[in-house]
């Protein structure tokens, strides 16, 4: 009996078993798995999307084993979308560039080489095209995925250091357009708002933004929001946000600015305007009121194709709700007026005086993590802190903080993205330096753009993997280090800085981009006058005293410790600001400050006082005529193609979240168009069928998806699939020089199932 | 490398010192460790109230509640289940289906959501069938909390349960050769956490509630019902129907679903597996079984002395048998712990299965010994009774373990396996294996290619029998996206 009752007829315990063994991981985050257990933990700033999310990274030996979201952290509340939840995967790809690879001319192979030759190389090619084609014949493509420091670094290497002049970033293809919208009509590019409004407004109303899927973090803050509040969406589609909104208005594709027009003369028509708001604070509405009494009901109705009495329920909305607040998103920036689109939803705001109260505003909802440090610090469209390169006393400030030899900084503006391509067509360019973008799936005409990567002299790409489609088709790739691999500040959607921290390390010879670019100084001979620039954190206090006195002013923060132990800050942090916060008489660090004052500055809207920063301190209201979409719909191509974001498990072009198993569960795997079920009938497609989707410059084959979601006459694709891409005709908006990737004509064909 | 420099010049020098740098993680001493070493966990007042106040009382368990009106797609619970379990990298017991509308023929009305996530994980059920079906005792349901558990240590690796889950809830994990599933974080709710899907949705569409068992059984028992279709007046689409199991899962709607149709992603969706060892095992154990049969039946009938054609068919029939029971072994993913495979025989098909052939394994060799003696001896030293017996046993334990091969199947409630379907197959393949062995006896010619075309028939068969019923993934009633 003793030998039976011996055999281990059930296993409880055994090591297959203490493989989920999960403890207490203690530092407040209660159970762990067991072989994860943390000696230590820090805060970061996720690096998908601008909502900012507080990461916590759980560290052995300073190594980071696995991420949670921070339950401190005043965006996320301890929540992240999966994509925040997976962000250390994508960093151990086999992939990954390890090495510097230079292309054989002979073999066309890529070779790996010493970072000396790598960088010898870069030098002396980019300096020959400069000798034989002009010091403005190389140019970059940078992005909003890099630290502030990095994209600050880099703008003052190629501008001040190698002479170059057209740069962009792809920034160009989600903020360009909140950029110049805001700063034409506010004086500066200042999202006002916070994150707080999201639950303190009374009516919300979002157009072109599926918050639900695009930022889910920023939906978690909606539907908090305690004081039943109306949420509007306008969206050509049914989108997650629009099924869970208590009102859906499904305008017709780019009808939106002609819809926001009858807005504001029904708003004005039943005197639902903040007269005094107006008169004392902007400048330009008399001849706005005359210009909108053209758009009458029965006009707006009948072009956004959408019922009377939807039009006349979402006017009663905004007009009777005491906290009214816009947020849009890319179904607005990425128009062909999408600058005078967003402008109407900022002109509402200013009409109505629901600006810098709170739960009000115009909001843009930025795209990429740091798209806000590469409009305001990146030194690529603007000067640093928001200047003008035009402007001789900003160049002249800026020399002089920046010990310039007077006459350094650039008297022109860089061209933008579309005419760097062109420029590439047209000889002018003839160097391309394109840094952690996916240029050759992301702008538009992607066909076009890879065609003319062809005539490049040089073409440097600097990323993390080698298998991006736009890293294959360079001459020189430079290994970088990603984001958890290094240091520096991103600048979120409400204007929070937050930290980056170096918590994996690189494989192999991968460097952050900080250090390729002062390696680039080194070998381009140009290092010695960015002997400043030596750290981020150095390079932080340069962007603090460059930012001084302008609307972005962060001088009153002391530095990435105080960023660290308050949960972000947002701009501005004025000096006199952190003096009334804290007597400069007891010299504490800013991150000594107490829990209690923190929260008086945790969450902050700008233009409580209504003086905007334009010179005379008013907003001023800009607008133009709605003009059709230049890709119009015709008997041969009767549908209207739209494009946006899948899945809150998708980034962009899918270069990161298409490296993590766990997140490739969550999205369809090939690409899909989704259409109405009576445009499927119409079509003779069979269940689970495939349609060719063809517009007048390219086609695809895709799964169908057959939904309600897409009205009648529309289809949906996402973006994150390459193939869409080329589909899209090239259309930029005038102001922002953003494409417009939102409006394609297209024809379907249903084919059978595969 | 090409144009390896040699001089060390200050670029190469400062390469090394970025390459030095670049390899230092300083977080921990350049900032300040924020929360302490101690305390309760910083999310509890986020989760405290989607946590039962109390355990299960006597007749209850725990179980997941969905609101479906609060999720908004997100998925973080899956990828958090993930991360917080220290699961492999493509491993979630959490996942995500879609519905989406309308049903062709059926309209959604326009206020309705035409395209929802349904976050699922193990249901916990109340009549689990991978318990019931484990063939080694590898899971528990607990009596107090009735969280259905499964011993890593104890699974022989079968994947038995992954056929015999309505909802396909448990994993076969390939580099441990067990399968893995949901314990809804049992250790986390016996501290007073959350687990780590209902602590990680940002919407708080997951919570812990307490459900009757009783009352579940009411429900679903008899019923043509999909999971969840309860007083709140939401049901699933797309579903297995509830009745096989009794899922304690509550999904909640205040919104009518019935127009739309279930969506498989495609990312979940695994090539449907044929299972050779499997394949091999039955069709095997199918046709030498049928072929013992035959001899079996004649000597036990005419009650003649073996003759050395006869010894010859059995011995075939014996040898197939046998190598369809060794090929099973290479269908389990622990191999060494196979000798736990009768322990589960009050309630599992396979358990009894297993039990019968090694039955009619260690029969068969004596029948075949017995065969092979009278013809060696010109005529049975023994009294004939032993053969006949040892026949009659045989035949009798051979029925037995086809009734039980055919209800390992049928039990699964997988359509492609329903018991008509099955038994007729597995028959048939008994029969083919006893007519073979009848025509060799009655010596037929040809009967050596004519037998070679039916036993790859035979194969063919039922890898198509596997192929149809054994989809790793079920998809939805809508395809797969």
């Amino acid at each position: 009996m003793k030998l039976l009752a011996d055999i281990p007829w059930r296993a409880w315990k055994g090591p297959l078993t203490d493989d989920l063994e999960r403890v207490q991981g203690g530092f407040g985050l209660g159970q762990v798995p067991a072989r994860w257990k943390p000696d230590a933990t820090t805060g970061l700033i996720c690096g998908f999307c601008a909502t900012g999310c507080g990461l916590t990274a759980h560290l052995v030996d300073g190594e980071a084993v696995n991420l949670t979201p921070d339950p401190h952290f005043p965006v996320n509340l301890g929540m992240a979308c999966p994509k925040g939840w997976e962000a250390l995967v994508p960093l151990e790809s086999p992939d990954r560039a390890t090495l510097p690879l230079l292309r054989n001319p002979t073999s066309g192979a890529m070779e790996a080489v010493s970072w000396s030759r790598a960088l010898g190389e870069f030098a002396s090619r980019m300096k020959s095209v400069q000798q034989r084609h002009g010091p403005h014949s190389i140019a970059f493509l940078s992005t909003g995925q890099i630290c502030t420091e990095e994209m600050a670094l880099l703008g003052a290497l190629f501008k001040f250091g190698m002479g170059g002049l057209h740069c962009d970033s792809n920034t160009r293809q989600c903020m360009a357009t909140a950029h110049v919208a805001y700063k034409q009509s506010l004086g500066f590019d200042a999202p006002p708002y916070t994150y707080a409004d999201f639950e303190e407004s009374d009516c919300l109303v979002f157009v072109g933004s599926n918050p639900a899927v695009a930022h889910p973090i920023l939906w978690q803050r909606v539907l908090r929001n305690r004081r039943s509040p109306e949420i509007v969406v306008l969206d050509p589609r049914k989108t997650e946000t629009a099924m869970a909104a208590t009102l859906h208005v499904p305008l017709a594709p780019k009808s939106d600015l002609t819809l926001l027009y009858g807005l504001a003369a029904a708003l004005i028509g039943r005197g639902a305007v903040d007269r005094p708001f107006i008169d004392a604070h902007t400048r330009g509405f008399p001849d706005f009121e005359a210009f909108v009494k053209d758009f009458t009901p029965e006009r707006v109705c009948s072009e956004a194709g959408i019922t009377r009495a939807l039009f006349d329920r979402l006017v009663e909305c905004i007009a009777t709700r005491a906290r009214v607040s816009y947020w849009w998103t890319m179904g607005v920036n990425q128009g062909h007026e999408s600058t005078r689109t967003a402008q109407a939803l900022i002109n509402l705001a200013l009409m109505t005086g629901q600006i810098g109260k709170p739960g009000t505003g115009a909001n843009s909802i930025t795209g990429q993590c740091n798209a806000m440090g590469s409009r305001i610090f990146s030194n690529v469209t603007n000067l640093f802190g928001g200047r003008e390169f035009s402007n001789p006393s900003h160049r002249a400030e800026v020399e002089s903080l920046l010990r310039l030899p007077a006459g350094t900084v650039p008297t022109e503006n860089s061209w933008a993205y579309d005419q760097i391509v062109d420029g590439i067509e047209s000889g002018a360019i003839r160097g391309l330096w394109v840094i952690a973008t996916n240029s050759s799936h992301s702008w538009i005409q992607q066909s076009r753009f890879n065609d003319l990567l062809g005539r490049l002299e040089f073409l440097v790409v600097q990323d993390l993997y080698t298998t991006t489609e736009t890293a294959q088709r360079a001459d020189l790739l430079l290994p970088a280090a990603g984001w958890a691999e290094k240091e520096g500040t991103f600048i979120n959607s409400e204007r929070r800085f937050g930290m980056v921290k170096r918590v994996r390390r690189a494989p192999g010879q991968a460097l952050s981009d900080f250090q390729i670019f002062r390696l680039v100084a080194e070998a381009w001979g140009c290092s010695q006058i960015l002997e400043a620039w030596h750290s981020p954190e150095a390079v932080f206090g340069l962007l603090k005293a460059l930012s001084r006195g302008r609307p972005c002013d962060i001088s009153g923060i002391d530095d990435y410790r105080a960023i660290d132990a308050l949960g972000g800050i947002q701009w501005p942090f004025t000096t006199a600001m952190r003096d009334q916060l804290m007597d400069p008489a007891t010299d504490l660090p800013l991150e000594a400050l107490p829990e209690a004052r923190v929260s008086e500055v945790r969450e902050r809207r700008l233009f409580a006082d209504g003086q905007f920063a334009t010179p005379d301190g008013r907003a001023v209201f800009w607008y133009a005529s709605p003009q059709p979409p230049p890709d119009t719909t015709d008997a041969e191509f009767p549908w209207v193609l739209l494009t946006g974001r899948g899945s809150s498990s998708q980034w962009h072009t899918n270069t990161r979240t298409a490296k993590s198993p766990v997140l490739r569960q969550l999205y369809p795997q090939a690409c899909y168009v989704e259409i109405h079920p009576d445009d499927a009938a119409r079509i003779g497609l069979r269940p689970q069928g495939r349609i060719r989707v063809r517009s007048r410059r390219a086609e695809l084959v895709a799964d169908a998806c057959i939904t309600p979601m897409v009205q009648p006459g529309q289809v949906f694709i996402p973006m994150h699939y390459s193939e869409v891409n080329p589909l899209i005709r090239s259309v930029v908006d005038p102001y922002s020089r953003q494409p417009s990737y939102k409006f394609c004509a297209v024809t379907l064909e249903a084919l059978p199932p595969s | 490398m090409i144009g390896q420099t040699t001089a060390e010049g200050p670029l190469e020098t400062l390469v090394d010192a970025f390459l030095a740098e670049q390899r230092q993680l300083t977080a921990v001493e350049r900032f300040s460790q924020r929360v302490g070493d101690t305390g309760r966990p910083l999310l509890e007042p986020h989760y405290r109230a989607l946590l039962p106040a109390t355990p299960p009382g006597p007749g209850e368990q725990y179980a997941f509640e969905v609101d479906l009106d609060q999720c908004s797609s997100c998925k973080a619970c899956v990828v958090a289940c993930h991360s917080l379990n220290g699961l492999d990298a493509a491993e979630s017991w959490r996942e995500i289906r879609l519905l989406v509308g309308p049903r062709p023929g059926t309209s959604v009305p326009a206020a309705e959501p035409v395209a929802l996530a349904v976050t699922s994980a193990c249901h916990h059920c109340v009549d689990p069938a991978c318990l019931n079906g484990c063939p080694v005792l590898a899971y528990d349901k607990d009596p107090i909390t009735g969280i259905v558990r499964h011993l890593d240590d104890q699974c022989i690796g079968c994947s038995y349960c992954i056929f015999t889950c309505p909802y396909e809830v448990p994993k076969f994990s390939v580099s441990r050769g067990i399968v893995r599933k949901c314990d809804l974080c049992q250790g986390r709710l016996a501290v007073g956490e959350a687990p780590a899907c209902v602590q990680a949705c940002p919407n708080e569409a997951i919570r812990i509630t307490r459900v009757s068992t009783s009352a579940v059984t009411g429900q679903y028992r008899g019923q043509a019902v999909q999971p969840g279709a309860s007083e709140a007046g939401c049901s699933l689409p797309g579903m297995p129907p509830a009745s096989l199991t009794l899922p304690s899962t509550v999904y909640r709607s205040r919104r009518s679903l019935d127009g739309l149709e279930s969506r498989t992603l495609s990312g979940t969706v695994q090539p449907p597996e044929p299972h050779w060892p499997l394949i091999a095992m039955l069709v095997f154990t199918q046709w030498g079984g049928g072929a013992l049969a035959a001899v079996g039946w004649r000597l036990f009938s005419a009650d003649l002395t073996p003759s050395r054609l006869e010894a010859s068919v059995a011995a075939a029939g014996c040898l197939m048998l046998q190598a369809g029971l060794v090929a099973s072994v290479f269908h389990l993913g622990q191999p060494l712990k196979a000798w736990r495979i009768g322990l589960g025989w009050r309630t599992s098909w396979l358990s009894r299965e297993a039990i019968a052939l090694g039955m009619v394994s260690g029969v068969s060799l004596l029948f075949t010994g017995l065969v092979a003696l009278g013809v060696a001896s010109s005529g049975l030293p023994l009294p004939a009774w032993m053969l006949r017996g040892t026949a009659a046993v045989m035949i009798v334990l051979l029925i037995l373990a086809t009734v039980a091969q055919i209800q390992v199947y049928a039990v699964t409630g997988r359509p492609r396996w329903r018991r008509s379907l099955t038994a007729s197959r597995f028959v048939g393949t008994v029969a083919l294996g006893a007519g073979v062995a009848a025509g060799f006896l009655a010596g037929v010619p040809a009967m050596p290619v004519l037998g070679g075309l039916l036993l790859s028939f035979s194969v063919t068969e039922r890898w198509q029998f596997f192929m149809a019923g054994a989809h790793a993934r079920t998809p939805g009633s809508g395809g797969t996206l």
